[in-house]
């Protein structure tokens, strides 16, 4: 028996494994406690890896569709179907009328983008991209000048103050943070945790602010004011390293916690106690979730969350937000380099559904398309049509919002390929499915959320099971055969990770046997360099923004649907949804087929404070319809008093995969079914409202 | 003094990583939960929510009513304090299923005899934690000789 040193690519993380193998089989997934970033910590999704690989459903060779049966094919085959339906469009339709539609990440998404671009489509798009990350990553560009992923590092070990907004980092941050959250806890430190579910984080908080879905906009505009009010930011930081301060402090005068007690339903003097334990214990971090990036105010409030660290100068200090250190390392599959966004010509960049609207979205940072567009250019083919889709590791009848439109728009594409383990709920509409490798089938490189403070490899474990591919594999064939075999020079994955190891004077096999390589953390690199924006310190006010047409102080935007902007709807559907509520056991559509996992969480929920259950004749386990004026699913009541009597929580995009495939629990039980992609969006990155919606509950059938 | 395994309330979250620990060490079947994660309902306490996470898993009693109901005598507490089944002796009766007071024995359709955690006695011949405990993402598991008297510390085993 081997052990081999690699990594965890369910999530982005990366926590190190120590794997098990015997006779080329693995027999054992285990944590690796010598991994830096990771520390020995690891989730229930990885313990049952095994699962996944040796499941009994995953499709190992490549197929394709006819009628309602799939039919076994060769690679051949396959190959040559795929890469004659690209250059069928790119010549009829012309390449923007074929969608890359990538989704979970699997330390892949690079190579996504260099194909998107290979076959010249400015049009790539995930369900993530503006519902996530995008907006707190390009925030921080314009408020520090360097774009980063997840709005910062979080340095847990040394902070004395932690605010925690719209994340339950327990279950869904980075696996070091679980242990560094309750270390820095035991060591003293105070957790503000702001969520409306009483979370698993929210328990250990020492200040829980049960906040109304989509209104932080309205909380982190309220803590400004006290923290300037009060007068509890950083003066000296203030004076040597920001610019529009005193804007700031003219703005933010009118929102009071009283204002924004009205807004968010947190009692004012919860506000001011968290803006004093958040100011005055400094060092404070602040880490920020998904939530509120999938809102129409995203970016706003991912600005408000930047210039909320600024105050009280809590930027690149030890126990506060330090940045990536990007100098040193950066990610070569997330460089220019390495993506191509060249091959695509000026004319047709232009024609990026949504980039002439959402010009931080469709620019050159994020370069993706917006997700409404996309849908409304295969249904009503405008500006132009799009005709097929090629889509990797996602399951978008599952992962994007309104299902039933994306089930019309999918249903028009002429063309549909999908590429995973599994034949999921989408691939009843695809036409040719390819059998992807899992994680420790391929050989790889990462490096921690890309953030730059370690690289390590991630050596292929055990040989792909039957037919199953390397995705990097798959586009270097699928290029070849598209006449772009130039693009994807490499005669194997490996020559391809030496070289983009080139730049650090290391091949892929000393980075194996180095197994990690670290680079320490730096603070308040700014004092060398300044920061990076046109000013050189931190822009509080955003001339840049402004001039594009944007806010260039953060504001307060009511979600379009609520009980407060649409109250004739509120009166149809009066509970705010919530549907995005992570666990421990899934990561997005995931897994809902590993027997270890589906067993402790064997079906979705929708939690129901006992006051709203009561008030419907529902008790606890009964099944539950939850109506939104998009659909409606039915789900098992879990009763409860972690969420406020006016609010539910639906578990989030579930199917039954034991139903096997053509089976419509992707109707039946998905969340997304009830949320919604229409307009207004987010100005600056097209985000619409996936969270605070509206909807109903009855006793179900 | 024999070990006892202790969680801190402080640090478990419920993330059920120790229950599918246990599966893959004992490659446990669907059905056979040696470990259960238990999660209070969030209570209402001086105006407050409180909510806390345990495992719950064989206790190892000190008079192991389980032992007593085997008709076999197939469990038995050892020197070392632990309650193991001898699967051998077992019948399959389920006696002991019956008489477990914390409802934390199993019973295995496929070989039909007992089963329950054995703090994986092949791990700690080893020298290593159990697999709950190692791996366990809040260090919230501590196996130790000596008492735990702090408030938040439960002892389970």
């Amino acid at each position: 028996m081997k052990v081999v040193k690699t990594a965890c690519c369910f999530c982005k993380p990366f926590c190190g494994l120590l794997v098990s193998v015997e006779d080329g089989k693995i027999v054992k997934v285990e944590p690796d406690p010598e991994d830096h970033m990771s520390q020995g910590a690891i989730c229930p999704k990885a313990l049952a890896t095994k699962q996944l690989i040796y499941h009994p459903d995953r499709i190992l060779n490549p197929m394709k569709r006819e009628g309602n049966t799939w039919k076994r094919i060769s690679w051949d085959e396959a190959l040559d179907t795929v890469a004659g339906q690209i250059v069928r469009y790119q010549e009829s339709d012309g390449p923007e009328s074929i969608v890359i539609a990538h989704g979970t990440e699997r330390n892949l998404s690079g190579y996504a983008e260099r194909f998107a671009n290979t076959i010249g489509t400015p049009n790539r798009m995930e369900p993530g991209g503006a519902q996530c990350y995008w907006p707190r990553g390009i925030a921080c560009k314009y408020t520090f000048g360097e774009m980063v992923y997840y709005l910062f590092e979080f340095d847990y070990s040394n902070t004395n103050c932690m605010l925690i907004i719209g994340m339950n980092n327990l279950l869904a941050g980075h696996q070091a943070y679980r242990s560094a959250v309750l270390d820095a806890k035991k060591r003293g430190a105070k957790l503000i945790v702001v969520d409306p579910r009483f979370t698993n984080l929210a328990a250990k908080a020492d200040l829980w602010l049960q906040i109304r879905p989509g209104t932080d906009d309205a909380l982190l505009l309220s803590l400004m004011n006290v923290i300037i009010e009060e007068g509890l930011y950083d003066r000296t930081f203030i004076a040597r390293w920001a610019i529009g301060f005193p804007d700031l402090q003219e703005h933010v005068k009118p929102f009071t916690p009283e204002w924004a007690e009205k807004i968010t339903w947190i009692k004012a003097d919860q506000i001011r106690a968290a803006a004093r334990m958040y100011a005055r214990n400094g060092p404070s971090l602040l880490e920020l979730g998904v939530a509120t990036d999938q809102s129409p105010n995203s970016f706003q409030t991912a600005r408000a969350a930047c210039i909320l660290i600024a105050l009280i100068g809590n930027v690149d200090v030890p126990g506060g937000n330090p940045m990536y250190r990007r100098a040193a390392y950066v990610d070569p599959l997330l460089t220019h380099e390495f993506k191509l966004p060249e091959l695509i010509p000026e004319e047709r960049l232009k024609k990026r559904l949504g980039a002439d609207t959402y010009k931080l979205l469709g620019g050159p940072i994020a370069a993706m398309a917006h997700v409404p567009a996309v849908w409304r250019a295969i249904l009503e083919e405008k500006p132009y049509p799009i005709k097929a889709m090629l889509t990797f590791w996602s399951n978008p009848l599952l992962s994007y919002a309104n299902t039933n439109k994306v089930y019309q728009a999918l249903r028009k594409l002429e063309f549909i390929l999908l590429v995973d383990f599994f034949l999921t709920p989408t691939a009843q509409l695809a036409h040719v499915f390819l059998p992807a490798a899992t994680f420790l089938e391929r050989d790889g490189i990462a490096n921690y959320y890309g953030q730059g403070l370690a690289l390590l490899p991630m050596p292929k474990v055990i040989e792909p099971l039957g037919e199953c591919w390397d995705d990097k594999k798959i586009f270097m064939e699928l290029s070849k055969r598209i006449g772009k075999a130039q693009y994807w020079p490499w005669a194997s994955v490996e020559e391809h990770i030496d070289e983009l190891l080139g730049p650090m004077e290391m091949s892929y096999e000393q980075l194996k046997e180095k197994k990690q390589i670290l680079f320490p953390r730096e603070y308040r690199k700014y004092e060398q360099s300044g920061f990076k924006t046109p000013s050189g310190r931190v822009e509080i006010y955003s001339k840049e923004l402004e001039e594009m047409g944007y806010q260039p102080l953060p504001i307060y935007r009511e979600p379009p649907e609520s009980p407060y902007s649409t109250p004739e709807i509120a009166r149809e559907f009066p509970l705010i949804l919530i549907t995005g509520g992570r666990t421990s056991l899934y990561n997005h559509t995931e897994m809902r087929m590993i027997p270890w996992l589906r067993e402790i969480q064997p079906e979705p929920l929708v939690e129901i404070n006992p006051r709203t259950a009561e008030a419907h004749g529902i008790n606890p386990g009964d099944m539950v319809r939850v109506e939104s004026p998009r659909g409606s699913i039915r789900l098992k009541a879990n009763v409860t008093r972690g969420i406020d009597p006016r609010v539910v929580s639906c578990s989030s995009r579930w199917w039954y995969p034991e139903r096997g495939p053509g089976d419509e629990s992707w109707l039946e039980c998905n969340s997304n079914v009830l949320t919604s992609e229409d307009p207004p969006y987010d100005p600056a990155l097209g985000s619409y409202q996936l969270r605070a919606l509206l909807c109903r509950i009855s006793k179900g059938d | 003094m024999h070990r006892a395994l202790y969680v801190d309330l402080d640090r478990c979250f419920g993330c059920f990583t120790c229950e599918v620990a246990c599966k893959q060490e004992h490659d446990l079947p669907v059905g056979i939960r040696w470990i259960k994660v238990v999660q209070d309902r969030p209570k209402e306490i001086s105006g407050g929510l409180q909510l806390d996470f345990y495992p719950a898993m064989c206790k190892h009693c000190e008079n192991p009513a389980c032992a007593e109901a085997c008709p076999e005598e197939a469990i038995s507490k050892g020197t070392d304090g632990l309650v193991l089944i001898n699967p051998d002796r077992c019948n399959g009766c389920r006696a002991c299923l019956e008489e477990c007071p914390f409802g934390l024995m199993s019973w295995e359709p496929s070989t039909e005899k007992a089963s329950k955690c054995t703090l994986c006695t092949e791990r700690l011949a080893q020298g290593l934690e159990p697999s709950c405990v190692a791996f366990c993402p809040g260090k919230a598991l501590i196996l130790t000789t000596e008492r735990l008297e702090e408030p938040r510390m439960l002892r389970l085993v």
